[in-house]
């Protein structure tokens, strides 16, 4: 009897701690891929999994928040403009659950601001109005945040794509690229899950920038 | 590493005693090939798994007894399927169903065009009314290279399917603009008094627009301000005409941009010679302030300011007399001050609240006559949007216009008052009901009532859309439109109704990706249009409703952004037959401002090596009736001019590389070829030979020159 209560006792910890550990696992799982992801159909499956686990864990701010986050970034490997405009409907979506878990958080400012972002790149010739609101929320987020890579990081994208008569152009972008790439390597991540994206894309545009 | 081994273990252990359980199967897309990339999960558990290329899924569940498996894949209908796991499977088999309610909702695009960029599927952007070449950064100028509109070179307003300019009507952020173009002397082509950057968003109605909207025969412009400016910035531009500065201030949750213009066309003039005799060449001051405010529950709150000064002075010549010529002097103020807010009430219903206040005046002097006309008009509005329920929404609101009309006229000292005071009382209702998601349906009233000629007239408006496959789509259009005569008949006499016009038409387009074709047929039937037996007689039974017409033809449009890297262009065609018995017109006949043909081409392309951006647009409209007074009456209006042809170019050059700071070099030349357009003949009697002499209404120059430079300096 004794042993039997033992073994039940145990077996409710076990259970609960693996609930917890699932957790941490499917995360780490999930955020594994995402650095590894390459294709579309890998973000695909990334999202897939932050999806899940949004949807188990609703009540947790980080994987709403990668949801929105894969969403966002897949767009970039995907050829269907369509396809793009639906993805970040269901980014903007996963976004607005995290901004009502962790109101007021700064990453959430600036994954909003990389979701517009992305929306004007589907179609960069049509959607000025769309620019404009990325660089608006950019500056904003920036403005708040001087040292989140993050922000320096879209702040530079935006420049970049920005027609020198308007104030824009690789010269001028590159100091945020600059910023970016010593505030990725110097900050130091809060838990491990921790946004921490966007070393890769920094890298990449420096390299455009280097004449 | 111990303790993670422990941890491990322990999990496999739980896992074990859990059991596990295989779920097995295939997603197929609308049942016919395998869909890579399918979301499949037992709902509220972290087992699941993403389908290979072949639609195959496969994952253990710790899970059991009856579960719901969800299988999801964008822009598919999700399946929530009920499963009892007590067993592995290996043969779940779905297909999913592309869910259309995700795909672009089925817009009703007949008589449209929507320039916003905001949305996705829209026709023309707001830079494209900056950089078509024939447009000079006049929206009126580059609508009327859309299909529907009509070449009129020497008014520059918009003319819509057989309608003249007074038949088209401006509002801003939904708010109506009494006086939209700048007063300009007979024969010389004016322009909308407002900035194209201004605007976010331009939706052009050429028909069958919505029952929101009335006071406009023929077609609306809808304009919509810019909300808060992205960045600082300190905009200026000098230009062969003028001058102008403009400020944009960003706060938080709220901006601003002042700008001022100035534009004298004297030296212009006196370079390039023009063919009417300026005594003074046109100089105008433009202002205009306009202030965002945004609060936090997604309201929007917008005020603009607009503030006009200009003047003018020609020497027109005494056709057909041995006369100097006579000084025509023309100066004009004008106002617009709108206030518009915009708010979620619940999270079903938005309201839209406006009030604007427009104000004019023109001071008309030559010899010794004088004429001075004053406007103004107020306009308090409410509009709400009630979302019923997905598929079905009801808009429904109401506005109070008021508008007065003064002309004190002086004749050779003595003194006389025209007026005409009106209050317009309107209420209207809509309701946007998506029958499916390939079918969407508006059905819309709208009533209005003019206490100046004590009428009221009840207005049906309808119009559906049925998608036909993913790029195509038909759409048709119906409505009754009514409109308060021009203030040169009612200021003589009040007892006179509202002129009517019913619009029928009938829309094909394929769009995809950045190409969009589309095809479009109208009729248009005109009644209660004006009739006099003398212009300007200002007795009151000189004037009727008793007046008739019809327009009809069809529009083709092409355009396409994708085909030419870098390039962009678009062509229409409009064909137009239309035949109106107004006005003194003794037989049915086409009005003068109307040819049959009009073809217009824009082609823009970008030329990234040399960070130029060129342009080109060509115009094409058929000959245009005129009278020949020595002809019978039967044969009025029955004489065409020959057509006309503009090729017009332009020409940016980013100057920047030079510069260190963000400079624009813009360059455009309209009718390059200096064809010597006609655009119909004025009468004068000749006492020599006892004939009429027609004088041909020519352009202002062969061709207008613009050289500017823009300068943008951001975040000071």
């Amino acid at each position: 009897m004794k042993t039997t209560l033992l073994f039940s006792f145990l077996f409710i910890i076990s259970s609960a701690a693996v609930g917890q550990d699932r957790y941490q696992q499917e995360m780490e799982k999930a955020l594994t891929g995402l650095d590894q992801a390459q294709v579309l159909a890998d973000f695909k499956a990334v999202a897939n999994k932050f999806e899940l686990i949004a949807g188990v864990e609703k009540q947790k701010w980080l994987p709403q928040y990668y949801a929105a986050y894969t969403n966002t970034v897949m767009t970039y490997f995907d050829k269907d403009k369509d396809g793009r405009d639906a993805s970040l409907d269901k980014a903007q979506q996963y976004l607005d659950i995290a901004e009502d878990l962790n109101p007021g958080n700064r990453e959430n400012e600036i994954l909003q601001a990389y979701i517009y972002q992305s929306r004007f790149f589907i179609a960069p010739m049509n959607r000025l109005s769309i620019f404009n609101k990325a660089s608006s929320a950019i500056a904003d987020a920036l403005d708040a945040y001087k040292n989140n890579p993050r922000a320096n990081l879209l702040q530079g994208i935006q420049m970049y794509h920005k027609p020198g008569f308007m104030g824009g152009g690789a010269s001028k972008a590159k100091p945020y690229f600059s910023a970016a790439k010593t505030l990725y390597a110097t900050s130091s991540l809060d838990t491990k899950f921790s946004p921490n994206w966007g070393v890769e894309t920094n890298d990449y545009y420096l390299s455009l920038c280097k004449d | 590493m111990k303790a993670f081994t422990i941890i491990s273990l322990w999990v496999l252990s739980v896992s074990l005693l859990n059991g596990q359980t295989r779920l097995q199967g295939t997603v197929l897309e609308e049942g016919s090939q395998g869909l890579f990339g399918a979301n499949v999960y037992v709902k509220n558990s972290y087992d699941g798994a993403t389908t290979n290329e072949q639609g195959v899924f496969d994952f253990t569940t710790t899970t059991t007894g009856s579960q719901i498996l969800v299988i999801q894949y964008l822009g598919f209908e999700t399946i929530e399927h009920s499963i009892d796991i007590s067993g592995d499977k290996t043969d779940l088999n779905f297909s999913l169903k592309q869910d259309d309610g995700a795909l672009e909702t089925v817009v009703i695009v007949a008589g449209t065009f929507d320039a916003s960029d905001e949305k996705k599927a829209t026709v023309l952007k707001p830079m494209d009314i900056v950089t078509t070449a024939s447009a000079g950064g006049d929206i009126a100028g580059a609508l009327s290279t859309l299909p529907g509109t009509q070449t009129v070179g020497e008014t520059g307003q918009l003319f819509v399917r057989g309608g003249e300019a007074y038949e088209a009507r401006t509002f801003i952020d939904g708010m109506q603009v009494e006086t939209p173009y700048l007063n300009r002397l007979q024969d010389i082509p004016t322009r909308l008094r407002f900035s194209p950057l201004l605007f976010s968003g331009t939706m052009f109605s050429t028909g069958g627009y919505s029952a929101e909207f009335g006071q406009a025969l023929s077609s609306v412009l809808l304009l919509n301000s810019k909300g808060i400016p992205a960045e600082d910035k300190l905009d200026i531009s000098l230009y062969s005409l003028g001058l102008g500065v403009s400020r944009a201030k960003k706060l938080k949750n709220a901006g601003y941009v002042f700008s001022v213009d100035y534009s004298n066309l004297g030296p212009y003039f006196n370079v390039v010679p023009q063919t009417s005799q300026w005594d003074k060449a046109p100089e105008t001051i433009y202002a205009t302030g306009s202030f965002t405010l945004e609060n936090k529950k997604g309201g929007i709150n917008k005020t603009l300011l607009s503030f006009n000064d200009d003047t003018s002075s020609i020497l027109y010549p005494y056709n057909g007399f041995d006369q100097p010529n006579v000084l025509i002097d023309l100066k004009n103020n004008n106002l617009f001050l709108k206030n518009s807010h915009s708010q979620e009430l619940s999270d079903k219903t938005k309201i839209r609240t406006g009030i604007a206040f427009n104000y004019d005046r023109s001071k008309i002097e030559l010899e010794n006559t004088k004429i001075d006309d004053q406007i103004v008009a107020g306009q308090l509005k409410t509009a709400l949007r009630t979302r019923i329920s997905k598929t079905f929404k009801l808009d429904y609101g109401g506005d109070l216009f008021y508008k007065s009309f003064r002309e004190n006229i002086t004749l050779d000292g003595n003194q006389g008052a025209l007026e005409f005071n009106d209050f317009q009382l309107t209420a209207f209702t809509e309701t946007n009901i998506r029958v499916s998601s390939k079918v969407a349906l508006r059905l819309g009233l709208r009533s209005e009532y003019s206490s100046g000629l004590n009428t009221t007239k009840l207005l049906p408006r309808a119009s559906f859309a049925v998608r036909i496959n993913r790029p195509s789509q038909l759409s048709f259009a119906y409505g009754i439109f009514s409109q308060v005569p021009e203030y040169q008949y009612v200021k003589f006499t009040d007892q006179l109704d509202t002129e009517l016009a019913a619009h029928y038409i009938l829309n094909y387009q394929y769009k995809k990706d950045n190409r969009v074709f589309r095809v479009e047929g109208f009729y248009k039937d005109y009644s209660d249009l004006i009739r006099f037996d003398i212009q300007n007689d200002p007795s009151p039974a000189n004037y009727s409703n008793t007046g008739t017409g019809f327009a009809r033809g069809f529009d083709v449009f092409y355009r396409d952004g994708q085909s030419i890297k870098h390039g962009d262009f678009w062509v229409s065609y409009s064909f137009l037959d239309t035949e109106k018995l107004y006005q003194d017109f003794p037989v049915a006949a086409t009005p003068r401002f109307f040819s049959k043909h009009n073809l217009s081409v824009v082609y823009k392309q970008w030329i990234p090596s040399i960070k130029s951006h060129v342009g080109f647009s060509y115009t094409y409209a058929s000959g245009r009736p005129f009278v020949d007074p020595n002809k019978p009456d039967r044969l009025y209006l029955s004489d065409l001019t020959k057509s006309f042809n503009d090729l017009s170019l332009n020409y940016s050059y980013d100057l920047s590389r030079f510069t260190k700071i963000p400079v624009t070099l813009y360059a455009s030349v309209t009718n390059v070829l200096g064809n010597d357009n006609i655009f119909g003949y004025r009468s004068a009697f000749n006492n020599t030979n006892n004939n009429f002499d027609l004088i041909p209404v020519r352009q202002q120059a062969d061709r207008f020159y613009l050289l500017a430079l823009f300068i943008s300096l951001d975040n000071i």
